[in-house]
């Protein structure tokens, strides 16, 4: 049997194959290495340790909003990091401050 | 051992329908009873980090006002932690939208030895993106992923839902086995209040749809055809009823700009229960076309009404509408617009068919789904260990010396786990029999000495009704082990087999060949036993697939005996296949305990154009010999390797004709080339044919077989054949199955190609009555065939 990153790999493969028959963009699925850890109690360290602008936007509203980052927000934080108007951390503790994160309950573990 | 249930979901989004009803309903039912385990009612806290247990009186509070229910005892509860090894966490809610992620919790649980269960109602997300919001794709992935690591058992609503899984299981090369199981839906009717509702709709005559209006449910198509229907049937409306889904701007601009909205097309976006109950009580026709479902409730609470139901037929929809409700297979518009059409027109068969309804029509309730599920839970505390030995004995009934010694001489050279071999046959025979040689020891039992008081007139019964007898009276042999291998003497292994494909990591292997729901042959005895054991199994809820694969299978003796227990009876007044019977009743009851897997049988079917495969088998293990073959095809031909290269020539044209078939199903659906309605009458009998495209293209030198619905107004004693001529000659015709005045069923419609050659041919439908043809030659339903 091949190894769970990639039986993960090959099943989003599928979900975004299914969405291109209709012309429908491809949906940036997580990062499998973090599948595995609580968003009640996620290290800040690892959305910190993440390489590229655009997974660590999708990542951070995955692991502090449990939701998928809206095209807009992506494309405007992405343009405020790029141009450094902003940093990590600081989109980091906003999302966290939000009302949204606040009701539902998700936790960074800013130690870790 | 602890079952713990959460519910989590349920308590955050307070929803009474979908999902959550299926929960509720169990849960009522769960919370009435007692058992010999304990179980929680539990829902996740994410503030605290931990379960709350619902206690009995707050569940039954919250189960019956669970939109504004606030629990008050927070106080019994636990961390992932504390659970109790060796217990059950069961997801039945809708667990992929919680806070706490299943790829997360499942990898603890494991290492606590907890056993994880879930329930799987479709696969949509995943199969269907394109209607699915992206939040709930991304979260439903991530949730199947998370089964399909950990999980040890799901139970899936439908056949169909399970097939899904296991596809999508199979494409991402994961070979863990889960257990599965099918445990169907109830679809009783509601409770009303006592409240008189009244709606100025219910005196009209209607066509409901009940559905959340969204592109999957395919409203557009029945508004479309109605806009036709309404110029003929001035007295029609037509009524949707459900809220407005997500990313639906164009049909519901479409309804609400609608130039006959609230004159004769009405959407009621806000009933509640009671006066929907009333909506279908009174509707003249319901409509319900999704283009997939996980089960389709509506399609079983519509003809729980007594409603002429029309459907699409694709994921589930046909095993919850069986042959009861009336199917739009290509989603045509001539196929919607002629079945409404004719039971507008036609009013003796509009009452035949709702009498068809009435009496014969059997809803699932929510007891059946209940005990199907809890079944499950009750006999896993039962701790039941399946130990795997070191030899089997292998059982066979025969009467046939050739076969056997030929039979017997290849499991001696290919199979090393042999105990002994028992072999009932008729006392006239078993000096013969002694003849037969082996390196291992062969027990001869005379029939009579396992019949018992069935021992008298024997001989007088039919071939299947023996069958099942000798079967069931295997138990009656003293030395017969707790497991052992069930086959016929004509079932013969091809190469080296381990006892491993029996019994694997503490489960038994059970391999199927055929979805009994779609087995539609009714010519002999065998395919009578599969209907009837079809109406069985369903009526009792258990899986329906087909087990007589033509191979030796290994059996537990305690289940077997439930099985004899139960059906001994019924196997005696009717033909039933005890294959089927004894593998849909233990894995229904004991899904843990097996492994389901495809068959692996040559020459099973013997002629590729006996029936169409299924199931195609990933590899061959056993042979099932007919002497036939080995007169004509297989003659000389010494190897397996050769012997696969034939079947695989005689097996290509019915694969390019499934591609050719799905190929074509694009153009029958956009270009709306599909026959509505075929009418045939004479001497005032009436017979309908439907599902018919205007051209089939098919593969030189095959049969090509057509799944196509019949009624027929007919007397009981009527021959009725349905067939075709081709280029004005006489091709096939099969003989109907007429069990009443008013009969439907789904029959095979075979063309022949095999002696066709390259071109086009045009294939005239008729029908014969008594003998006496009602178009022949002149029949006006052309079919064009295509060979190629």
């Amino acid at each position: 049997m091949i190894e769970a990153k990639d039986r993960y790999d090959k099943l989003t493969s599928i979900v975004n194959n299914n969405l291109a028959e209709y012309n429908i963009n491809s949906i940036v699925f997580e990062n499998y290495d973090n599948l595995n850890i609580s968003i009640y109690n996620y290290p800040l360290r690892k959305l910190l340790n993440i390489t590229e602008d655009r997974e660590f936007l999708y990542e951070v509203y995955y692991k502090i909003l449990d939701r998928i980052i809206d095209i807009n927000t992506l494309n405007h934080l992405l343009l405020k990091l790029k141009n450094k108007d902003i940093k990590r951390e600081k989109i980091i503790n906003n999302i966290f401050n939000s009302p949204e994160r606040k009701k539902k309950n998700t936790n960074i573990d800013f130690d870790k | 051992m602890i079952i713990y249930i959460d519910i989590s979901n349920y308590v955050l989004t307070r929803a009474h329908t979908g999902i959550q009803r299926v929960v509720r309903e169990f849960l009522y039912r769960l919370n009435s009873n007692e058992y010999n385990f304990e179980y929680r009612v539990i829902y996740y806290d994410s503030k605290g980090s931990k379960f709350i247990v619902i206690s009995h009186n707050e569940l039954n509070n919250f189960l019956n006002n669970s939109k504004n229910y606030i629990f008050e005892n927070l106080s019994n509860s636990f961390t992932i932690e504390e659970m109790i090894e060796d217990s059950i966490f069961f997801d039945m809610d809708g667990a992929w939208n919680n806070g706490l992620k299943r790829n997360y919790l499942y990898p603890i649980l494991k290492n606590k030895k907890i056993k994880i269960y879930n329930f799987i109602y479709d696969l949509v997300p995943i199969i269907l993106p394109q209607f699915s919001h992206e939040d709930t794709i991304r979260n439903f992935t991530n949730y199947i992923f998370a089964i399909y690591e950990y999980s040890d058992l799901v139970f899936f609503d439908s056949r169909s839902a399970e097939f899904d899984f296991l596809k999508i299981k199979n494409k991402t090369k994961n070979s863990r086995n889960i257990s599965t199981k099918v445990a169907k839906l109830g679809s009783d009717v509601f409770k009303q209040n006592s409240n008189i509702v009244e709606h100025k709709l219910l005196k009209t005559k209607y066509i409901l749809f009940v559905g959340t209006v969204e592109p999957r449910k395919n409203q557009k198509l029945l508004l479309d055809v109605y806009e036709i229907l309404a110029n003929k049937h001035h007295d029609i409306n037509l009524i949707f009823v459900g809220r407005a889904g997500w990313n639906n701007n164009k049909l519901i601009d479409k309804i609400r700009g609608h130039k006959l909205l609230n004159k004769r097309v009405f959407w009621l976006e806000n009933i509640n229960d009671d006066l929907l109950v009333e909506f279908y009580k009174n509707a003249y026709i319901n409509v319900y076309i999704s283009s997939y479902e996980g089960f389709g409730l509506p399609i079983a609470e519509s003809l729980n009404y007594g409603n002429i139901t029309i459907t699409s037929k694709n994921s589930s929809m046909y095993e919850v509408g069986k042959n009861f409700a009336d199917y739009i297979t290509y989603n045509s518009e001539n196929e919607l617009y002629e079945i409404l059409d004719l039971y507008l027109d036609d009013e003796n068969l509009y009452n035949e068919k709702k009498r068809f309804i009435k009496d014969k029509y059997y809803p699932y309730s929510w007891d059946l789904t209940y005990n199907s599920i809890i079944d499950v839970f009750k006999n896993i505390t039962l701790d039941m260990k399946i130990n795997t030995p070191e030899k089997l004995q292998f059982v066979f009934i025969s009467i046939d010396i050739d076969n056997i010694k030929t039979t017997i001489k290849e499991i001696d050279r290919y199979i090393d786990f042999i105990d002994e071999y028992i072999i009932i046959t008729r006392g006239d025979m078993i000096e013969e029999f002694k003849s037969i040689k082996s390196k291992y020891q062969i027990n001869i039992i005379d029939e009579n000495e396992i019949l018992g008081e069935y021992q008298k007139d024997f001989a007088k019964r039919d071939h299947v009704s023996k069958n099942w007898l000798l079967r069931t009276s295997l138990l009656n042999i003293n030395t017969l082990q707790e497991q052992f291998i069930m086959l016929d003497d004509d079932n013969i292994p091809l190469k080296n087999i381990d006892i491993s494909h029996f019994i694997e990591n503490g489960k038994y292997n059970a391999y199927y060949f055929y979805n009994l729901l779609n087995w539609n042959s009714f010519a002999s005895d065998y395919d009578i036993g599969q209907h009837n054991m079809k109406t069985i199994l369903d009526k009792d809820g258990y899986e329906l697939l087909s087990y007589s694969s033509h191979k030796p299978q290994i059996i537990d003796k305690n289940i077997f005996r439930e099985v004899v227990d139960k059906y001994f009876e019924i196997g005696l007044e009717m033909p039933i296949d005890e294959w089927s019977m004894y593998f849909n009743y233990a894995i229904s009851k004991y899904p843990f305990l097996f492994n389901k897997s495809k068959f692996d049988t040559l020459n099973w079917p013997g002629n590729v154009s006996d029936w169409e495969l299924e199931y195609i088998p990933e590899e061959y293990n056993f042979e099932n010999y007919y002497s036939s073959i080995y007169d004509a095809i297989f003659k000389d031909v010494k190897t397996l390797k050769k012997k696969l290269i034939i079947k695989e020539q005689q097996q290509k044209p019915y694969f390019i004709n499934k591609n050719l078939y799905k190929e074509a199903l694009n153009k029958y659906d956009t270009y709306n080339m599909i026959h509505g309605i075929l009418k045939f009458n004479i001497f005032s009998k009436n017979i309908y044919l439907s599902n018919i495209p205007y051209f089939i293209e098919a593969k030189q030198g095959s049969w090509i077989k057509l799944a196509i619905n019949y009624k027929a107004l007919v007397s009981i004693n009527d021959i009725i054949e349905v067939g075709y001529y081709i280029d004005r000659k006489k091709g096939a015709f099969s003989k109907l199955n007429i069990d009443d005045k008013y009969s439907e069923n789904i029959f095979d419609f075979g063309i022949s190609c095999e002696s066709l050659a390259v071109g086009e041919y045009n294939l005239l439908i008729d029908v014969i009555v008594n003998g006496v043809n009602v178009y022949g030659k002149e029949s006006p339903y052309l079919v064009k065939l295509f060979v190629k």
